[in-house]
């Protein structure tokens, strides 16, 4: 297949991605965290048909790049609030709080346990703080979808959402160590605090400048140019000085949140996901790399196993708080297993930068939590709602806005 | 959305505009001077397609208060970042953000096509008919002498005999009436011009497109022989212009029915399925040796004429006609070949002003014997001085149909275009200004050029 070929194809599947995100009818169509996409690539990509060979793919990067980036910067201007409605701040402590430990406790695991094994001290730490963040992210899309499906509304829905959506701050900001432990040549020599440090002072300094620029005048033709330029120029920034891109990204969606244009930043850029999303899983698919030396495909086992026990345990004893009942809070946190866009824009990111079977390990335990989650997750927060009651039964049109699409809420907001 | 339609931006807004423009350029220079390139350099296209679209945005914008066009703050900003002044974006970038230049020219094409309307045509007619004869033959011809004329300059024409030297002429005739109907489109809409100027010129650079295309193969089969110097004419020749013209208007209009269909019964996310046709066909028009532009301009005709979607298209064109315009400017001013300018701005300077006089004259002439309104009178010629992409790809043609005259000859079309391609669309934003047909301070819409308000 030659460029050409693939890009036609990946409009193709942008167009898809877009279908399915429109229209209550076919909304909650398709697999929770997309990951049937990811599985096509693999199946398109150099271990199996060979359709997308590892040259295309990496002919493909700077596509990629800017796929990833415009995700990132997506969940970071719709992080501090689900459609129109601000996500509490406890809840975002909690949120935070529980990726903190997940993320630290599968790395304990990964790292006392890949001690026993050849790998040096900085490889072992890059490989358990890589699958300790990509464990901390729990996609929103896989609760909306349950919501979708089952017309289900209430507070643990909304929770559920809650914690989703706020666990995707320590795996995006936290992934800037990777990046700066693998940086370009040209910046190897600089403090390795500078190199955490630049991408969130780029996110920052440019998302303040767009806040400037569009919080005076929004005028449409405008701001589409000044909103991809300035994305497009902080992701290659960063892909130029080999640091993180998501992270800048992500900031700067995030200072453009505090804009007073939000809604409509937000309802602008909202379609724009699934047509993005899905390309870039069948992109990441096919640059999956099963060829791994057996200690790491052991380690990345041992982790997914600490994830699913991680993921129970703190789970059940923070969200005990909020839900009486026991089994159901331990049910809660197996349905958390759900992982998606975030774990794919940090595992490609780095795979890509890093360039070694430490990054692939990374793309290939995403790709595995991927699947684990979509197997267990949705039919575990199914069985929640329905526990807590939550279901309104079959008729999915009757659920709450809460987890409904952002784009179609946004519609139905007032004007400012 | 909110919108500040009709208000005019304050001097905090332009202050602000002016730091985040010299933010960025800050950004990228310290970036660039890190890490001057990478291998592939495909991460520096990132960079440079970013620095281009936004620093042409607020370049434009920051320009708008001394009265600029917004096409000349987007090809100052692709000059200043280019890699002969700020050495930002460098030649493999711009050589690589090439497709997505050609995906806009297609972009612009099919917008274009899609503002031409058959009751506007038949309105300008009569003017539409004299402005085309008399430009395309008074200007070749003068153009033709001039360059003739000054070839003892050149030092590229040192070796050519009196008939060789008369048949490189011939062809840049040909160049000099070449027009751009993106700058055309850019700046109509910017303006928002309404009125016969903005009508006039339309139609005239839309149209002189195929007239221009036409002219060139026959300007190829009388030319060669003159200055290969062996063989006859060969009328063999003319089938490749029939193929590629039949073939483009043929392709062109199955696409515009194929559109028209789409935006009728389905709509959803054209620009997805105008970004994949484009993408997709513009390497299969080259394939199959037919002219993406004309083919996109077809569409864009068909369905404003042919079909009930015309203003849907419009519409879908609209939303984004920002983001082509700057891409394709900024890349074109990136892409300037400035030292090639200085070396050469003398004698580019004095075809340039030939043909600008030439243009000026056959304006006059064409508007008195058609009997135009004043304005179309006294502005006729402002919309026929900017060249761009499309002059460019004419040279290229020529150069590579004829190799015999070297890069020399490419080199002095492209410092003529530079220099146009400034002037031309201050000229023409001037004549909008001076015509009172500018709906200043508007946001831009496309939907509602000319086309859709005609006088």
């Amino acid at each position: 297949m030659n460029g050409t070929w693939l890009l036609v194809a990946l409009f193709a599947l942008a167009y898809l991605g877009s279908i399915l995100l429109k229209g209550r009818a076919i909304r909650g169509f398709g697999l929770p965290s997309g990951s049937e996409y990811l599985v096509i690539g693999f199946v398109l990509g150099a271990h199996v048909f060979a359709v997308i060979d590892r040259q295309l793919v990496a002919q493909f990067q700077p596509v990629v790049a800017m796929g990833m980036g415009w995700l990132s910067f997506r969940v970071g201007i719709s992080y501090l609030s689900v459609g129109t409605r601000a996500i509490r701040v406890s809840r975002l402590l909690l949120g935070n709080l529980l990726s903190l430990l997940v993320t630290v406790g599968v790395a304990a695991v990964v790292f006392f346990v890949g001690r026993a094994f050849s790998f040096s001290v900085n490889d072992l730490g890059f490989l358990a703080l890589g699958v300790g963040l990509i464990a901390a992210d729990n996609t929103r899309h896989s609760v909306r979808w349950v919501a979708e499906q089952c017309g289900a509304s209430g507070p643990t829905t909304e929770l559920v959402g809650d914690l989703a959506r706020c666990s995707a701050l320590l795996p995006i900001l936290g992934a800037t160590l990777l990046f700066a432990v693998v940086p370009s040549d040209h910046v190897a020599g600089l403090p390795f605090a500078l190199r955490v440090g630049f991408p969130l002072l780029l996110g920052i300094a440019l998302g303040g400048v767009l806040l400037l620029l569009l919080g005076r005048e929004l005028r449409k033709n405008e701001s589409w140019g000044l909103l991809l330029g300035t994305c497009l120029m902080a992701a290659g920034a960063c892909l130029q000085l080999g640091l993180s891109s998501i992270a800048s990204l992500f900031i700067l969606g995030l200072v453009l949140s505090f804009s007073k244009h939000r809604w409509d930043l937000k309802a602008m850029i909202a379609p724009t996901e699934q047509p993005v999303l899905l390309p870039m899983l069948l992109l990441a698919g096919a640059s999956v790399n099963v060829q791994l030396p057996s200690a790491v495909l052991l380690l990345l086992l041992v982790a997914v196993v600490a994830k699913l026990a991680l993921r129970v345990l703190f789970g059940a004893l923070i969200v005990r708080r909020f839900v009486a009942n026991r089994a159901v809070a331990l049910c809660i946190g197996i349905s958390q297993m759900s992982c998606g866009v975030v774990s794919v824009i940090i595992s490609t990111g780095i795979a890509a930068r890093s360039n070694s079977a430490l990054g692939n390990a990374l793309l290939l335990y995403t790709a595995a939590c991927m699947l684990l989650g979509e197997a267990i997750g949705p039919a575990k927060l199914r069985q929640v709602l329905d526990e807590v009651d939550e279901i309104s039964g079959n008729d999915s049109a009757d659920h709450s806005e809460s987890l409904a699409p952002e784009s179609e809420m946004l519609k139905l907001r007032p004007g400012p | 959305m909110s919108s500040a339609v009709g208000t005019s931006k304050t001097l905090s807004t332009r202050l602000i505009q002016l730091g985040a423009l010299l933010c960025i350029a800050l950004l990228i220079h310290v970036v660039t001077r890190i890490v001057p390139q990478l291998p592939g350099g495909s991460t520096s296209t990132v960079l440079a397609l970013g620095f281009l679209l936004l620093a042409g945005t607020l370049m434009s914008e920051v320009l708008e208060t001394v009265g600029l066009p917004h096409l000349t703050g987007y090809i100052l900003a692709g000059m200043i970042g280019g890699p002969y002044i700020g050495h930002w974006v460098d030649h493999q970038a711009v050589k690589q953000l090439a497709p997505a230049s050609t995906l806009a020219l297609c972009l612009i094409a099919l917008g274009g096509g899609a503002e031409l309307k058959m009751a506007m045509l038949i309105q300008v007619a009569r003017s539409l008919a004299w402005a085309t004869l008399l430009q395309s033959s008074l200007v070749w011809v003068i153009a033709s002498l001039a360059f003739l004329a000054l070839s003892h300059f050149m030092p590229f024409t040192a070796e050519f005999s009196m008939i060789q030297l008369c048949g490189v002429a011939f062809l840049w005739g040909v160049i000099a009436i070449t027009r751009s109907p993106s700058a055309a489109l850019g700046i109509l809409a910017q303006t928002r011009a309404k009125g016969p100027l903005a009508t006039f010129s339309l139609a005239f650079v839309m149209l002189s497109d195929v007239v221009v295309v036409t002219l060139l193969a026959i300007a190829l089969v009388i030319a060669r022989p003159l200055v290969v110097g062996e063989g006859g004419i060969s009328l063999s020749d003319l089938s490749v212009l029939g193929h590629e013209l039949l073939g483009s208007v043929a392709v062109g209009t199955t696409l515009g029915l194929i559109l028209a269909i789409y935006l009728r019964l389905i709509r959803r996310q054209f620009l997805l399925v105008l970004l994949a046709i484009g993408f997709s066909l513009t390497e299969a028009l080259h394939y199959i040796q037919v002219e993406p532009l004309l083919t996109f301009l077809t569409a864009g005709f068909v369905v404003q004429n042919a079909t009930k979607q015309g203003d849907s298209l419009l519409h879908e064109v609209d939303n984004i006609s920002g983001t082509v315009f700057v891409v394709f400017f900024a890349t074109a001013g990136a892409d300037l070949d400035l030292p090639l300018l200085r070396t050469l701005w003398p004698i580019a300077l004095t075809l340039c002003g030939v043909r600008a006089a030439a243009t000026v004259l056959s304006a006059k002439i064409a508007s008195r014997v058609a009997d135009d309104v004043p304005v179309v009178k006294r502005f006729g010629f402002a919309p026929l001085i900017s060249q761009a992409g499309f002059a460019l790809g004419i040279g290229a043609v020529i150069a590579r149909t004829i190799p015999q005259l070297g890069g020399a000859f490419q080199s002095m079309i492209i410092a003529c275009v530079a220099i146009n391609e400034l002037i031309g669309p201050i000229t023409l934003k001037y004549a909008f200004d001076k015509s009172g047909e500018s709906d200043r301070g508007a946001d831009q819409t496309w939907a509602e050029l000319p086309s859709n308000h005609a006088a």
